[in-house]
């Protein structure tokens, strides 16, 4: 339970590995954004090529994809099933009271492309990146948005100390419920308000001790002459460097090149 | 005038409970200071005094001159007198390790060359080398703790106050904790206030400050305070087992000092007696 | 008659997995009746997770724990029921306490046993008076006391539900010299009076060596030795090679008998340790 990977990041040394952050950020938004703007089933799968290719560069194996995409494909399955049924158009065969469309099909297999492209670029992103990182790269990117008042390095500080704490959380529960059962607290069994009235000796001991360590930690962290995010520099300053700039252009070379591919085909 | 941490009749009550009650102390640049106390004489509240965590009811306290109470002056304070609390835990901040150590020299807002230099310093300086980029919560506690230590370390104080940083550790992690202040203070001269509970750790230090009811109720080095048995157990305290030893031996006839506190010490006096007697 | 027998009990973390750790293995060894047992060894030498199996926390995933001749997983309807018999303290067990009071926390444990109301109040009156907690402290918010009688209230929570055994997990940790006293003293005093199994994690060799009857040594998730303590510091040798802090008057001892003093080294008290040294140069003088 300690070893709770959030967004499962894997380690590792590759290409994507090493730009910058932001740039996974960036272009993994614009790769969304295209997904919404193709409108043929051979633009999808250049777009489906295009990510197949980027999780060969990272070398990360095919089955770990298909395990991430495992639970939706039902859902996948049930809407585009459902589109088949209800989107009028030139009949390709029925059955009782519905007819399945050629229209219904190209829909279907569009709509299930695009989840799976959906979800291998959004989970490329949280594969090559850590959470640390994310936290700094939407920290400077959301930097602007101080200037009318949000106060972007507050949030970002916040989202480590979550971070840095969902371990240490996870294993004082484990503590507690280990010590409430030797008490013969009973867990696992009753019915519902039973179950939610078990869960106090767990809950108060757990808040009680969310709170002090809140409370110390604020104190060790002014210790260290933490005063808001104001003037803070940072040990590993992100700078984006040729390389970004280089996958930066490419990346988006390769998408326009797929959204015009629609125009000159069709 | 080289006292680096002076209390003028300090006093510091919660409410109307009085938890100081007019100390008066001061702490050489480069001292070992122990502070001994059962729980709830004040020692805590003494460290917190040092640093500007909180600030007396009456009297002054100065850091190289500085005044406490002098908000100009906090940031500079906290800088020359870094603090380590108990609980590691609750005072790592980052998700790794050298990012952690990094955060007070970022506070400081000082450029990342200086503050990869200082990050390198301190986790040398603690022997932590190999675990610069593992994650705190993966490591163990006596190596958390001086995660914590090297985060202090990175501002370059000269003073580091410690509030029981052993307590939580196994004995492994307590003498590598240790090991660290005694290095940092024989070695880089930075001066050390340690809070504890271990009378071993205590005889490490050049002096013993015991607090008793928010009173100074010892205050000298640890050969002087140890070789009062009766008095240490009266203050709630007890003496480490070699002064014990070394006391029974004493009552059974045998001419040893009394101000014996390391064990090598008893070791050596012991085969003088040997010798002396062939 | 209550004892707990292990018979080959091996657990395994992450059984399967790439990252399996082996945290013990073949533990096989009888806690008699009666004893004051105290547990020593390393972090990460498995003694944590061997008591979290003594009272059915943990699954052994090899080997049984049996408890009155019963394998406390026979029947799973029943591991509750068996594991009332092994009362567990875990380490800093104040961060247990989730009451109004600490009457009705210590209550919390009784009360799951479905005790009559008056059962559950004299118990709670027995084990606050074993664990010296007044009367007027009882009514009182557990959060609302000091760190020393937060720990004594969360020991008595357990000691309420009148285990056969006791199993406390370092119950001195982070208390100052007249706590780790007080709370070791009242131990002693409710091993003596009830004649209960009791067992002591503990870092410390010295309170091992000065309460313990029998001490069990752990090592890489094995049994180093176990054996009443006078036999146990006859290896002090071999305990201090391994890394082990043997008591500071046993390491005395070692150590001038390196450099030719013929003293005995299987002590652990200062006032043995005194003796025998004390004796040593009475036999040097008569030469």
């Amino acid at each position: 339970m300690r070893d709770i990977t959030l967004g499962q990041y894997i380690n590792g040394d590759s290409v994507i590995h090493r730009l910058d952050p932001r740039v996974r950020l960036i272009l993994t938004l614009v790769y969304i954004i295209m997904l919404f703007l193709l409108k043929s089933i051979p633009q999808m799968i250049m777009a489906l090529v295009l990510i197949l290719s980027a999780y060969a560069l990272v070398r990360i194996p095919m089955k770990m994809l298909f395990k991430s995409l495992k639970p939706i494909i039902p859902i996948v399955l049930f809407t585009s099933v459902l589109n088949m049924f209800f989107i009028g158009g030139d009949e390709v065969f029925s059955f009782w009271k519905f007819s399945v469309t050629r229209q219904g099909i190209y829909y279907a297999v569009m709509l299930s492309l695009r989840v799976i492209c959906l979800l291998a670029g959004s989970s490329l992103l949280t594969y090559t990146s850590t959470p640390i990182e994310l936290t700094s790269a939407l920290e400077l990117l959301f930097m602007p948005l101080a200037k009318i008042g949000l106060p972007v390095n507050d949030l970002a500080m916040m989202m480590t100390i979550a971070l840095r704490f969902i371990p240490t959380l996870l294993e004082e529960t484990d503590k507690i419920m280990a010590a409430q059962k030797s008490r013969g607290a009973n867990l696992d069994t009753g019915n519902f308000i039973e179950r939610v009235r078990a869960l106090t000796p767990i809950l108060i001991p757990l808040f009680v001790s969310a709170f002090r360590r809140a409370d110390e930690l604020a104190l060790a962290m002014e210790c260290r002459c933490y005063n808001g995010g104001e003037g803070r520099t940072r040990l590993n300053a992100l700078k984006i460097k040729r390389s970004d700039i280089i996958a930066v252009i490419v990346f988006l070379g390769l998408c326009a090149l797929i959204i015009l591919s629609g125009r000159i085909v069709l | 005038m080289n006292d680096l941490i002076r209390f003028e009749k300090v006093s510091f009550s919660y409410g109307t409970n009085n938890v100081l009650d007019s100390i008066d102390l001061s702490v050489e640049e480069g001292e070992f200071l122990a502070v001994l106390g059962y729980n709830g004489s004040g020692k805590s509240t003494l460290a917190k005094l040092i640093n500007g965590i909180l600030l007396p009811t009456e009297g002054k306290v100065y850091v190289d001159g500085m005044d406490t109470s002098d908000e100009t002056k906090l940031s500079e304070i906290r800088k020359t007198a870094g603090m380590v609390f108990q609980n590691p835990d609750n005072q790592i901040v980052a998700t790794i390790v050298e990012e952690d150590v990094a955060f007070a020299p970022e506070n400081l807002g000082l450029d990342p060359a200086e503050i990869r230099q200082r990050v390198d310093e301190a986790i040398q300086a603690v022997g932590l080398e190999k675990h610069i980029k593992d994650a705190p919560h993966k490591l163990s506690g006596g190596q958390k703790q001086r995660v914590a230590i090297a985060g202090v370390l990175a501002m370059q104080p000269r003073c580091i106050i410690l509030d029981e940083p052993t307590a939580m550790l196994d004995p492994k992690g307590r003498s590598l904790v240790m090991g660290v202040i005694e290095r940092l203070n024989r070695e880089k001269g930075i001066t050390i206030i340690l809070i504890t509970h271990f009378m071993e750790e205590a005889a490490l230090a050049d002096r013993i400050l015991i607090l008793s009811d928010g009173k100074v109720a010892e205050n000298g080095p640890p050969k002087e305070v140890f070789s009062r048995k009766d008095r240490m157990i009266s203050l709630g305290l007890e003496v480490p087992p070699v002064t014990d030893l070394t006391l029974r031996l004493i009552d059974n006839g045998l001419p040893l000092e009394k101000d014996i506190i390391r064990p090598e010490e008893l070791v050596e006096a012991l085969l003088s007696i040997k010798e002396a007697a062939h | 008659m209550s004892t707990l027998r292990l018979d080959n009990v091996g657990f395994t973390y992450q059984k399967g997995m790439p990252d399996e750790k082996v945290a013990v293995s073949g533990v096989s060894l009888t806690f008699d009746e009666g004893d004051f047992i105290g547990i020593i060894g390393h972090t990460g030498s498995g003694k944590s997770t061997l008591i979290q199996m003594l009272n059915g926390l943990l699954r052994p995933t090899t080997g049984h724990v049996y408890i009155d001749g019963d394998d406390i997983w026979d029947d799973r309807s029943k591991l509750r029921e068996k594991r009332f018999k092994v009362g567990l303290v875990l380490q800093y067990p104040e961060y247990q306490l989730f009451e109004e009071t600490v009457r009705k926390d210590i209550a919390f444990g009784p009360r799951n046993l479905g005790l009559s109301e008056e059962e559950i109040q004299s118990r709670v009156e027995e084990a606050a008076h074993y664990l010296r907690i007044p009367e007027k402290l009882l009514d009182r918010s557990p959060f609302d006391i000091s760190g020393g009688e937060k720990r004594r209230a969360a020991i008595a929570g357990v000691l309420a539900m009148r285990p056969e055994v006791l199993v406390l997990d370092e119950p001195t940790a982070g208390l100052d010299p007249r706590g780790r006293r007080d709370i070791l003293d009242v131990i002693r005093n409710y091993h003596e009076n009830e004649k209960k199994t009791v067992i002591l994690v503990s870092h410390s060799m010295d309170d091992v060596a000065r309460y313990a009857g029998k001490v069990l040594v752990m090592n890489a998730g094995g049994v180093f030795f176990y054996d009443r303590v006078d036999e146990v510091f006859k290896h002090a040798l071999e305990l201090r090679e391994t890394g082990l802090n043997i008591p500071t008057v046993t390491d005395i001892l070692l150590t001038l008998r390196e450099r030719g003093m013929d003293v005995d080294t299987d002590i652990y008290t200062p006032s043995g340790a005194a003796e025998t040294i004390t004796g040593y140069f009475r036999g040097e003088e008569s030469k």
